[in-house]
């Protein structure tokens, strides 16, 4: 039962006149009931690691609370990440790991496990290990209630794909929790409209194009490559980006604060800003809190932080899943902010605030392309179908434009077309002045106007077969 | 109570904007039931609803294998070459339940003296060809509203489901193929077709029809739902023929436990005196069919003639 199914769509409809009746002190273990059902209607069974994630957690957690010599405290804490790291990677990369070690003898010694990912599994242990880590740094408490903790990682509209939030914002939020207006629930609605619209409006009639491209792209037009290519980028945006404004939207009407994890990812200026400021922030900030500095960060010297920023975005690869595909996504990511900084920084403030327009509106263009290029190894199932994607696409040669231009003139793509424009104008309008408050100056009847345009277009073109979200696999 | 007020008013706001958003859907289920009977065309429903009130000689039910037989001008063809009133009422991938709700909603408007009815084995052995056809929306995107099907479709467990989604109108208002004629591409483009065999498509073919091999169980529960139907179409003076249609060879050759069903067919028809008319061992040339099992124009034409005119003609005496 995804975000965007009808029936969790309908029950969040039903049930939140009943949740604003409940008593706010009940609210959190109304919220945890809920949220293991939830979790458990994609596979029951993965309940039990998302129990096992939360037993790990808040032993580890009291443990470390405990005033215990350092070293006993080390002890716990590489216990805690070496059991929740193992798990995760159990989970998301066992066929890859026992693959590449057959491959490294030489013969099958191992068979390779056929193991299915449970949903999300990435997203809560990573918070799991936010809250290990921080009770050992002491810059929260330990949880001493364990269905506190399971709810922390098991809250139902952020369980599957985020944002990750770290325990101390999460217990400000919910101690907020009780105090819920009517403008909550009013934005919280906008924003889930809003979120649901990219999901099924945009990000999955996007899907199938994409797919049918990639599918073989040795077969594959050059054209329908090139333009798949850039679908994705799309795809991909509208696809996670509406799954975060959803569960946001969503926690923001039942009284929760969740951070927002994109801003405009696209309008960014340099490889640096989309990925600290503008695109995933919660992962990005977690790989920066609990990886980057403590590898050093940039206090080192340039060629240690160079280094120490490829290793978190290898590193940020692997998250989504062992295979070679990401590690060079994530590669070329790293070495785009690395020659970023030879080039002599390209920060968001420096060119953000201070560039002419043309030369931002250049870089956006730049930027954009040099993201574009790595989603296609991000999206390939292999190196080397994007190898051949891109082989392909270059050697189409000057036949290219007349080629797009031929499929650009046909009815699906115009339509693909028409609605990343006004998913970008959205965000260019966004850029230039919040579009909350944008709209809060709006008269109601325009308001409404915009919200029965976006519900009509769900009606009408939403594509309601629930493709699940792209960034639930991981 | 500022804050009182403001719920209050909040309140007001989203009732007046629940009953807009109701309005709106009315307005958008108004044009997606204005944009069924403009376009709508080949949809049994549509079909059954829009033909004027009428005694028919005989009425074709089964799945794809029946509804090519009234592919482009077949019907009126079938009507010519038999100098009777015959209504294609066949379903592509709709086995005996589809069959049912058709025919039941058939005789809500209309009379027949016969019910034809086209046995594929496969449609016996799978609920995806049943239950779960019932629960596709494709059969519902070119129906127009009507009572008695709703009423027919509430009342059943197993098309409840699709009765509530038919009810709300949304397989129409998020029909993306409304600009798309109501004509399925194998009628539209492969129907005069000449297929030439390859192993490797009748084997993908085989594995489509049977997702779940041969299943006796589900055999037995859907040769039983035949069983009403027979004893339904007698009770109500109706003569019955069921057919196994035409084949190609090799396919009827590779079809598995096609003997076996065969008889159990002959089993359920017995008691009512319906005899089986087999005619998937009758000799077709590959050129007849349009792909790996169906019959294209020609072969339909050459059907018709050889052997289902004469049967509904001696039928109907």
């Amino acid at each position: 039962m995804p975000l965007h199914s009808l029936t969790f769509l309908l029950l969040l409809a039903a049930g939140l006149p009943i949740y604003l009746q409940v008593p706010a002190e009940q609210r959190g273990r109304l919220l945890l009931l809920l949220s293991l059902a939830y979790y458990a209607t994609f596979r029951w069974d993965a309940v039990l690691l998302l129990l096992g994630t939360a037993l790990v957690g808040y032993v580890a957690g009291i443990r470390l609370d405990q005033d215990r010599p350092p070293l006993h405290r080390r002890a716990v804490v590489t216990l805690a990440v070496g059991l929740l790291v193992t798990g995760l990677a159990v989970n998301t990369s066992a066929a890859f790991l026992v693959t590449a070690a057959n491959q490294l003898v030489g013969r099958d010694v191992l068979p390779v496990p056929q193991v299915v990912a449970a949903a999300g599994v990435s997203f809560y242990i990573f918070t799991c290990l936010s809250y290990v880590i921080d009770v050992y740094r002491r810059t929260t408490p330990a949880e001493h209630r364990p269905e506190a903790l399971l709810l922390y990682l098991s809250y139902f509209p952020k369980v599957l794909a985020g944002p990750i939030v770290r325990m101390e914002a999460w217990r400000a939020s919910l101690d907020r929790a009780g105090h819920l207006s009517p403008a909550d629930l009013t934005s919280g609605a906008q924003l889930l409209l809003w979120g649901l619209f990219k999901k099924v409006v945009v990000a999955d009639r996007l899907a199938p194009m994409v797919d049918a491209a990639y599918r073989l792209p040795a077969l594959s037009a050059p054209a329908d490559l090139l333009l798949a290519s850039y679908l994705f980028a799309f795809q991909i945006y509208c696809d996670f980006s509406a799954y975060s404004d959803m569960a946001v939207g969503c926690s923001r009407m039942l009284g929760l604060t969740l951070p927002e994890n994109f801003q405009r990812p696209y309008l960014a200026v340099s490889v640096r800003e989309f990925w600290a400021h503008r695109w995933h922030r919660t992962l990005s900030a977690w790989f920066a809190d609990y990886l980057y500095r403590p590898l050093g960060g940039n206090r080192r010297g340039a060629w240690r932080t160079r280094w120490n920023l490829m290793a978190v975005f290898a590193l940020s690869g692997l998250w989504h899943g062992a295979h070679w595909t990401f590690l060079v996504w994530g590669g070329l990511n790293g070495l785009y902010v690395w020659v970023e900084d030879l080039l002599g920084g390209t920060s968001r403030r420096t060119v953000g605030a201070d560039g002419a327009p043309w030369v931002r509106h250049a870089r956006r263009l730049v930027t954009f392309h040099l993201i574009l290029l790595s989603w296609i190894f991000f999206r390939a199932d292999t190196v080397d179908a994007a190898v051949t994607i891109l082989t392909r696409i270059a050697a189409a040669g000057a036949s290219l434009p007349t080629q797009v231009w031929l499929r650009m003139t046909e009815p699906a793509w115009l339509v693909a077309v028409a609605l990343i424009g006004v998913v970008m104008a959205t965000d260019i309008l966004d850029e230039r002045q919040a579009l909350r408050e944008r709209t809060h100056q709006w008269p109601v009847a325009v308001q409404w106007t915009v919200a029965y345009g976006l519900l009509a277009m769900l009606l009408v073109a939403g594509q309601w077969n629930l493709t699940r979200f792209v960034y639930m696999q991981f | 109570m500022a804050s009182g007020q403001a719920w209050q008013r909040f309140r007001r706001a989203a009732r007046r904007f629940v009953a807009g958003a109701l309005l709106s859907y009315g307005v958008l289920y108004g044009l997606s039931e204005w944009m069924v009977y403009r376009f709508a065309q080949t949809n049994r429903f549509f079909v059954i609803q829009s033909t004027p009130p009428a005694a028919h000689d005989w009425i074709l039910l089964g799945a794809s294998h029946a509804a090519a037989l009234g592919y482009q001008d077949m019907g009126a063809r079938l009507d010519e070459v038999t100098g009777l009133r015959v209504m294609n009422l066949g379903v592509a991938g709709g086995g005996i339940h589809v069959s049912r709700l058709v025919y039941d909603y058939f005789l809500t408007k209309h009379r027949t003296r016969g019910v034809v009815y086209v046995a594929d084995a496969f449609t016996f052995h799978a609920a995806a060809w049943n239950e779960a056809r019932l629960q596709d929306r494709s059969l519902f995107v070119r129906t127009p509203f009507d009572r008695a099907l709703l009423v027919r479709l509430l009342r059943e467990p197993s098309t409840w489901t699709a009765g509530l989604a038919y009810a709300s109108g949304f397989p129409k208002i998020n029909n993306h193929e409304r600009w798309v004629p109501d004509v399925s591409e194998d009628e539209q483009t492969r129907f005069t077709r000449r297929y030439r065999p390859v192993a490797q498509l009748d084997e993908q073919r085989l594995a489509y029809l049977y997702p779940r091999g041969i299943d006796l169980g589900a055999r037995a529960r859907y040769l039983a739902d035949l069983d009403a139907l027979v004893r339904e179409a007698r009770g109500l003076g109706q003569q019955v023929l069921v057919l196994k249609p035409p084949l190609p060879g090799r396919i009827a050759a590779a079809l598995p436990d096609e003997d076996g069903f065969t008889r159990a067919l002959q089993a359920v028809l017995a008691p009512h005196q319906v005899p089986l008319h087999d005619f998937s061992g009758d000799h077709y040339d590959d050129a007849l069919f349009y792909d790996t099992d169906h019959l294209n124009r020609e072969g339909v034409q050459a059907f018709f003639e050889r052997s289902l005119a004469p049967l509904l003609r001696s039928a109907a005496r």
